[in-house]
């Protein structure tokens, strides 16, 4: 009975061997590599396609973005003239800085050429899984520091050749970024899904809200990228460590367009 | 003749179109529905084709494997047409077939639940069954 059964179900199914072979088929031609061009091409073509439809999210969330950030203005404008006033304070000594710097560099180098790492400024092509529209074939590696505002808010997880994935700092498996406040604490910059944290402060750190907190350079890193600044400070259960929240004032989703280094 | 092609041409576009922007926006709740009620409205024969291109594009769109995608649509498209015993209703069958897709999707994309996914899904949940009581009929 069973096997009539099976025998039958198995005849239902008869027009439809073909494509199952044909699926074999593909499976194989993928192991050997030649399916890639033809995804590849087809990344191309759809390319377009997520632009525009990334420019018609973005207009259809600005009005909420708006409302959000408006709800929240009376206290980023203060928080901005503090930033301002020791941003101001600390213009001078940067001009002096630089034009020492540009002296040396003539004495040694003899030629003007500039020393930082190439920039490539690039539009966001999806939200929902975080994608840029650069990848290998404009010069994008795995692991790049990707940029909002010049504020670190993620890396390249996977640099296909034209466009990149991204995974932001805040999600709980991006890779841990080596990070320092300004008072020289190192710690670890992860994810818990939410926030941004910087982990494994000692328990003595000498932490303030407010402090910056920058990368202390690693492999595709540069020091001295901004993460963001000491929102709150945590104490561990077993009281060995601190953990700071880092907040950030952009956001990967409110950009239009991000840099990578 | 030139009708027919062009009416292929407007239905594939606007296909890619939905599923690039549920890229942007999330996952491919819709559109996976849609392109099983594509499938099953043409002939055999042509679905081999039409199932290699619409594969194509979702693996491409979404990075995911070729060969794996033509399996999911394959798998679901079969449930869809022979499914009876199990699901009388065909409607339901498209229902189910694009829900289990869209979370196999979402495991092997590796995407976390989160409220935004979640209201994706209550919200495609209801525009698919208004959409299918209003355009599918068989």
């Amino acid at each position: 009975m069973l096997k009539i059964l099976l025998q039958a179900r198995l005849k239902k199914l008869e027009p439809f061997w073909g494509l199952f072979l044909w699926c074999l088929l593909i499976f194989f031609l993928e192991l050997v590599g030649l399916v890639q061009p033809v995804k590849i091409l087809t990344q191309n073509l759809t390319k377009p396609l997520l632009s525009l439809n990334t420019n018609l999210v973005q207009a259809a969330l600005t009005p909420y973005q708006e409302l959000r950030h408006s709800y929240k203005a009376a206290r980023r404008v203060q928080d901005l003239e503090r930033k301002f006033a020791e941003a101001s304070a600390r213009l001078g000594e940067l001009e002096q800085l630089k034009l020492e710097n540009q002296k040396l560099r003539a004495l040694l180098e003899n030629s003007d050429r500039t020393l930082s790492p190439t920039q490539i400024s690039t539009p966001i092509l999806s939200y929902g899984q975080p994608a840029i529209d650069a990848g290998s074939n404009q010069g994008i590696d795995q692991f790049s520091p990707v940029l909002v505002e010049k504020t670190m808010v993620g890396l390249v997880s996977q640099a296909l050749p034209d466009f990149s994935y991204v995974e932001l700092l805040y999600q709980a498996k991006t890779q841990p970024v080596l990070a320092q406040t300004e008072t020289g604490v190192q710690g670890l910059v992860k994810g818990d899904g939410k926030r941004v944290l910087l982990t494994e402060l000692p328990a003595d750190a000498v932490l303030e809200i407010g402090q910056r907190i920058e990368t202390v350079g690693q492999k595709g890193i540069d020091r001295g990228l901004l993460i963001g600044r000491v929102r709150s400070i945590e104490t561990g259960q077993s009281a060995g460590v601190k953990t700071v929240t880092i907040e950030q004032y952009v956001s990967f989703y409110d950009a239009v367009i991000v840099e990578v280094r | 003749m030139l009708i027919i092609i062009l009416k292929f041409l407007v239905q594939f576009l606007a296909l890619i179109f939905l599923m690039s922007l549920e890229k942007v926006i999330g996952l491919p709740w819709f559109s996976v529905l849609i392109g099983l009620i594509w499938l099953d409205s043409f002939e055999k024969k042509s679905q081999v084709a039409l199932l290699t291109l619409l594969g194509l594009f979702l693996a491409s769109i979404f990075n995911l494997s070729l060969g794996l995608s033509l399996v999911l649509f394959t798998i679901g498209i079969v449930f869809v047409k022979l499914g009876q015993a199990f699901i009388a209703d065909k409607r339901r069958r498209f229902l189910l077939a694009s829900l289990v897709i869209n979370l196999l999707l979402l495991w092997i994309m590796g995407f976390s639940l989160t409220g935004l996914s979640l209201t994706q899904l209550v919200l495609s949940y209801f525009l698919i069954v208004f959409g299918l009581r209003i355009f599918y009929r068989k």
